[in-house]
């Protein structure tokens, strides 16, 4: 446990102290920021949902690529770095490191997120200031929830994690960054078509059976969108977190089982 | 008291290639390293050495035999009292060196104030304290190769396990690297000291073995490994030709001949390392 923990916390300070995984962030950063002047059509009592669309679309967009660009280049790096055989050498173990690396994308997922929302907020602020005298007449009785927009960038870093996951094992059975890469993002396609097709109604199969054990169902997540607007389902955040516990446990162990049988 | 690592008839080929061509890096080697000594594994490239240590680590798993780590197989506990250095070792490039030594520690279940104490002492031990909160990415090659030795036994093991330590190092650092070695030995920890660099070895191990293509090749005592047969050094302390004919002359009339006569010398290594130490 002390070994996951620890082994987290440099995982953290590596995608800290990295380039790249900072930039993606800035950038969804300042779209959120740039979403009130993207808006040139007077959406009138839209514009509020507006905002929001472009918050959750950031954290759901850049979410993502950061969920699996930062997994599969913090564990890829251990591996291509040689580090992985110093770690290993210590009284770690395969779960431990497999655990550890995860645990510490989470955390940077975490922290996007946590800013993501931050930012979103203060935009929705800002644009109801905006509205001045005619606020009742421009939101349209659409009163916002911040703490709702708080709960719904949890369900989405719950998300991220279910996808982390997914891209940590793929990152245990794969030898090359690059093809971790393209994997991971072929496997959030593919769960995104799911969704997709689950969504018009597809008849299930054995195939689309196992894909949606196999692919984090994204519907799971993507309800709690309402609570930006409504109040916040307690139901709702439980079934989110018990599913997204269930699925990223189960491909850690996975992925540690199938790294236990690595050699170096 | 159980050997500290015994390693029993131990085979490891890996396969490679879609075809699953084999290649037999280790061949059924059995040895033992005992508490306290410094044991010499030698042997050209590709002799099977790094394997075998990845074998001994649970890096690797064997295709067969034995190894054994204070009598035991290898368990987490085991691991606590083994420090290791990696062949051309990396470390995290985006810590200092004391970050760095001090995340080792911790993961081997210190607690933050003893690691913070127990890295210091290591840093100051392989002579990097000076140099402990430059990123690791800055390091030069034998930084880093020190750096590797600090992480090996700043937990304070019992079983040191060191690959190539002196590679890469220009003849001062090597030397240096002899006397952390030396050190640890009267500290009275065990080292399997794997190296290609004879000189190092034969100033510190009593006991060597000696590997070429997965098999040992020779394995004793260095000094009974050494020592020739019906010859003796002497070394006398004068250059005058005079009196070493005399010397030479007594000696035969007792029916001993003289193989050679020469003038004594330092080695390169040793005056290299005086002059550039005068030029400080
Ligand atoms: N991962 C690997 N896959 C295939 N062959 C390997 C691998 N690692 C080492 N070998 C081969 O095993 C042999 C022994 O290598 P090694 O133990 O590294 O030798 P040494 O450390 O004595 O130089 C060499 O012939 C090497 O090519
Ligand atoms: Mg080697």
């Amino acid at each position: 446990m002390n070994g996951i923990l620890l082994i987290a916390q440099n995982t953290f300070r590596e995608a800290i102290r990295q380039k790249l995984i900072l930039l993606v962030g800035l950038i969804a950063l300042l779209l959120v920021f740039a979403s009130k002047y993207l808006l040139k059509l007077d959406l009138g009592h839209e514009q509020l949902r507006f905002v929001f669309d472009f918050g959750s679309g950031a954290l759901d967009f850049f979410g993502a690529i950061i969920a699996i660009v930062a997994t599969c280049q913090l564990f890829h790096s251990e591996l291509e770095n040689k580090t992985v055989i110093t770690l290993l050498s210590k009284p770690v173990g395969r779960l431990g490191f497999v655990f550890g690396k995860f645990v510490g994308t989470a955390a940077v997922l975490a922290l996007f997120s946590l800013i993501i929302a931050a930012a979103t907020c203060l935009m929705l602020f800002i644009t109801y200031l905006g509205f001045g005298e005619a606020a009742e007449r421009l939101s349209a009785g659409l009163e916002t929830n911040y703490a709702g927009v708080f709960a719904y960038a949890f369900m989405q870093w719950l998300k991220l994690c279910a996808i982390a996951a997914l891209a940590a094992f793929i990152c245990s059975l794969s030898r090359s960054l690059l093809f971790s890469v393209i994997i991971s993002f072929m496997a959030l396609s593919a769960s995104m078509m799911v969704a997709a097709s689950d969504w018009l109604g597809a008849k299930a199969n054995l195939g689309t059976q196992i894909a949606v054990i196999a692919f984090p169902d994204f519907q799971v997540f993507r309800v709690a969108e309402v609570f930006a607007f409504a109040p916040v389902s307690a139901q709702v955040m439980l079934v989110g977190t018990a599913y997204s516990a269930i699925y990223m446990a189960t491909f850690c162990l996975l992925g540690a089982w199938v790294f236990s049988r690595r050699e170096f | 008291m159980p050997p500290v690592i015994e390693i029993k008839n131990l085979k490891k080929h890996y396969r490679y290639g879609i075809r699953g061509m084999a290649v037999q890096a280790v061949d059924g080697i059995s040895m033992s390293v005992d508490e306290g000594e410094v044991f010499g594994m030698l042997g050209p490239n590709g002799a099977g050495k790094s394997t075998t240590i990845k074998i001994i680590l649970g890096l690797l798993r064997q295709s067969s035999g034995e190894c054994l780590i204070f009598g035991e197989k290898l368990s987490r506990d085991s691991r606590r009292l083994m420090g290791y250095l990696p062949e051309s070792p990396y470390f995290y490039k985006f810590l200092s060196g004391f970050e760095l030594v001090k995340f080792y520690a911790r993961l081997c279940g210190m607690g933050e104030k003893e690691a913070k104490t127990a890295t210091m002492k290591a840093l100051n031990l392989v002579g990097l304290g000076d140099a402990a909160n430059r990123q690791v990415g800055l390091y030069s090659k034998g930084m880093v190769q020190r750096a590797g030795i600090a992480q090996a036994v700043v937990h304070n093991p019992r079983l040191v396990i060191l690959d190539e330590p002196a590679s890469g190092l220009d003849p001062i650092g090597a030397a240096d690297m002899v006397d952390i070695i030396a050190r640890l030995k009267r500290e009275g920890k065990t080292v399997l000291l794997c190296s290609h660099m004879m000189s190092e070895v034969e100033k510190l191990c009593t006991r060597a073995a000696i590997l070429n293509r997965g098999k040992i090749a020779a394995m004793g005592m260095l000094d009974e490994m050494l020592a020739q047969k019906d010859a003796t050094d002497m070394e006398f302390e004068t250059d005058d030709a005079e009196k070493l004919a005399q010397i030479r002359d007594f000696a035969a009339s007792r029916g001993v001949s003289t193989l050679k006569t020469e003038r004594a010398k330092i080695s390169l290594d040793e005056f290299f390392r005086k002059t550039v130490e005068k030029s400080k």
